[in-house]
């Protein structure tokens, strides 16, 4: 398939998608009561009552966090296999998210009640994932680590924050419920603000990456052929590691874990459409968000009015994948 | 006399503390030459190609691009005026071999599709260009690598061992590259084994021995039983074949007899 008919085709699929969150959930809406309340409220008529604010308070929010959410993590997912030059390679995979959630859950415990829904939560979620992420790049730069070693020293970063944030909750007192909760990931407590933050970052990350677009096609050839070509690769890598860690720490803050879809995504569309990263960056982001936001309106509908965690859902359909991807790669090389 | 355009000036390298790969090398490469680099495996080939672009810095000594120390230069300045062929051709990249070709492209910040067409063809890659570069074969990807540094267009290009995975219709066609790109003017430095077509090519060889530079000159002189047989440990026989100017080195008394 023709990069530009794959683009062309996910933008509809994700409108469609888009519009399907709108209509679904506990209270059903035709298409039609959808444009008369959309008509009404930017005509600016009065008389907003209670299915208004189900569909701008709560599903508008909601979709558009889940669209943003979806296209932040497989943009980090792509983003980090060019790093590692492993497709294994995600943050959810790598321990990044397991060490934003570290970083989230302490300043939670710290900062209590206030740090929900403030800056200082995503603060510490960056700082764990940014020490996660430096610290898997590290091994791996040391020559200590790489392939599947450099996946197990992940794996193995991973399990250490896991472990350290699992003790914190000893600590969590009345508030373990909801911090188990987000930690299963989902998009229950998406808000106007929430929504608007987390496009703000998916439109940043989409942009620096597509700066970035040829710069990483040459990272591709391999570190040492990537400084022979003219690329200051030290930099490059820097860049990349801050963009993953702070993408990956507002996700982590503001949604919990939500795996594979970094996994999943790039590493489908690089099958169709190859490696070329200027047409790979905007197919992830519409990738990305069109399913993520088709699992969220899955998991709100499925068992509605009760909600399944929208983690639960992608981990169901990623860990295959993931074994699928072990089993038919050779992962010692580059992203294929 | 042509001026250098690169030049290493008393280079020496070691990878570890106390243990030098490269010692005291002083040698310059004029424009229009190509030289070639021989010597036993770890004697310091591949090292010697990885100091002249800068990608590793010696600890004692300069290596000169004109008037600029190379380690001075910003990799993308480097790109431009020094293009690599690696020993190693990378694995599992998902990119066709126009895509992998015009990676060369990256420094000059133009991606000309005729630049790419042309270093295609230049290597006789052209039927091969839509193709992923995962699904050539080791000498196709070798070809590919090639043409991706001829897409640099830089006044200097360096080999290592460019025809290892080559069959010999196409080491021919590397040699003969090789010969036509110093014709236009270019410096030409490749790292070989290969004594028996390479040295038809050459126009200055050079001799590594434990890092040391052992023995430069032309390759009549320097690719001679003297040196070779020190060098690798086997008796290398240079017999000059009749009627052509080919000079064959074989370690004869080393080969098996002849069947009947």
């Amino acid at each position: 398939m023709k990069p530009r008919a794959l683009t062309l085709l996910l933008a509809i699929a994700l409108f469609g998608a888009a519009g399907g969150t709108l209509l679904l959930g506990s209270v059903r809406m035709p298409p039609s009561e959808v444009l008369m309340r959309a008509w009404r409220t930017m005509t600016g008529h009065s008389g907003w009552d209670a299915r208004d604010r189900v569909l701008f308070e709560i599903r508008l929010p909601r979709m558009v966090a889940a669209a943003s959410v979806g296209t932040i993590l497989a943009l980090a997912g792509l983003a980090s296999q060019t790093l590692f030059r492993n497709p294994l390679a995600t943050p959810s995979v790598m321990g990044v998210s397991n060490g934003a959630a570290l970083g989230a859950v302490a300043t939670m415990l710290v900062a209590g009640a206030r740090g929900w829904d403030g800056i200082v939560v995503p603060i510490g979620g960056f700082l764990g994932g940014f020490g996660a992420v430096t610290v898997v790049f590290a091994l791996g730069k040391r020559g200590a680590f790489f392939g599947h070693s450099l996946l197990l020293a992940g794996i193995a970063i991973a399990a250490l924050c896991s472990a350290m944030t699992t003790g914190m909750l000893y600590l969590a007192g009345e508030r373990l419920q909801a911090i188990v909760f987000w930690l299963m990931g989902g998009l229950w407590q998406a808000g106007g603000h929430m929504a608007l933050v987390l496009l703000g970052v998916a439109l940043g990350l989409l942009f620096s990456l597509l700066a970035l677009a040829r710069p990483l096609n040459v990272l591709l050839a391999g570190e040492t052929a990537a400084r022979d070509l003219g690329v200051d690769v030290p930099h490059l890598q820097r860049k990349l590691l801050l963009l993953i860690a702070l993408a990956s720490a507002v996700a982590v803050s503001l949604t919990g874990v939500i795996g594979f879809i970094g996994l999943i995504v790039p590493h489908l569309l690089r099958l169709v459409i190859g490696g070329d990263h200027r047409r790979l960056i905007p197919t992830t982001a519409l990738g990305g968000a069109l399913l993520l936001l088709m699992a969220d309106t899955l998991v709100r509908t499925l068992a509605a009015p009760a909600e399944i965690p929208v983690g639960i859902l992608t981990a169901m359909l990623g860990a295959p994948v993931f074994l699928w991807l072990l089993r038919r790669r050779d992962v010692s090389g580059c992203p294929s | 006399m042509p001026i250098m355009n690169l030049r290493a000036e008393k280079l020496s390298f070691a990878y570890r503390p106390g243990t030098l790969v490269l010692e005291g090398i002083d040698a310059g490469f004029f424009p229009g030459t190509v030289t070639g680099i021989f010597g036993p495996n770890g004697s310091g080939k591949s090292t010697l190609l990885r100091c002249l672009t800068g990608a590793l810095s010696p600890q004692h000594g300069t290596v000169w691009y004109g008037n600029f120390r190379v380690n001075a230069l910003s990799p993308r300045e480097v790109a431009r005026s020094i293009a690599v062929v690696p020993q190693d051709t990378p694995r599992g990249i998902a990119l066709t071999a126009r895509e992998m070709v015009a990676l060369g492209r990256f420094a000059s910040g133009d991606e000309n599709p005729a630049r790419i067409a042309a270093a295609l063809s230049r290597v006789g890659a052209d039927d091969m260009a839509d193709r992923r570069f995962d699904e050539l074969s080791g000498g196709e990807r070798q070809r590919v690598i090639i043409a991706r540094a001829l897409a640099q267009d830089a006044p200097v290009l360096l080999l290592d061992e460019p025809a290892t995975h080559l069959d010999m219709a196409h080491q021919l066609e590397v040699y003969r590259l090789t010969r036509s790109l110093a014709e236009e003017g270019r410096t030409v430095l490749m790292t070989c084994h290969d004594l028996l077509l390479a040295p038809l090519f050459l126009d200055r060889a050079i001799l590594l021995e434990s890092g040391r530079l052992a023995a430069d000159g032309p390759p009549a002189e320097v690719l001679v039983q003297e040196h070779l047989g020190r060098l690798f440990g086997i008796t290398i026989e240079a017999s000059r074949s009749p009627g052509l100017s080919l000079t064959v080195r074989l370690p004869f008394q080393s080969l098996p007899p002849a069947a009947t």
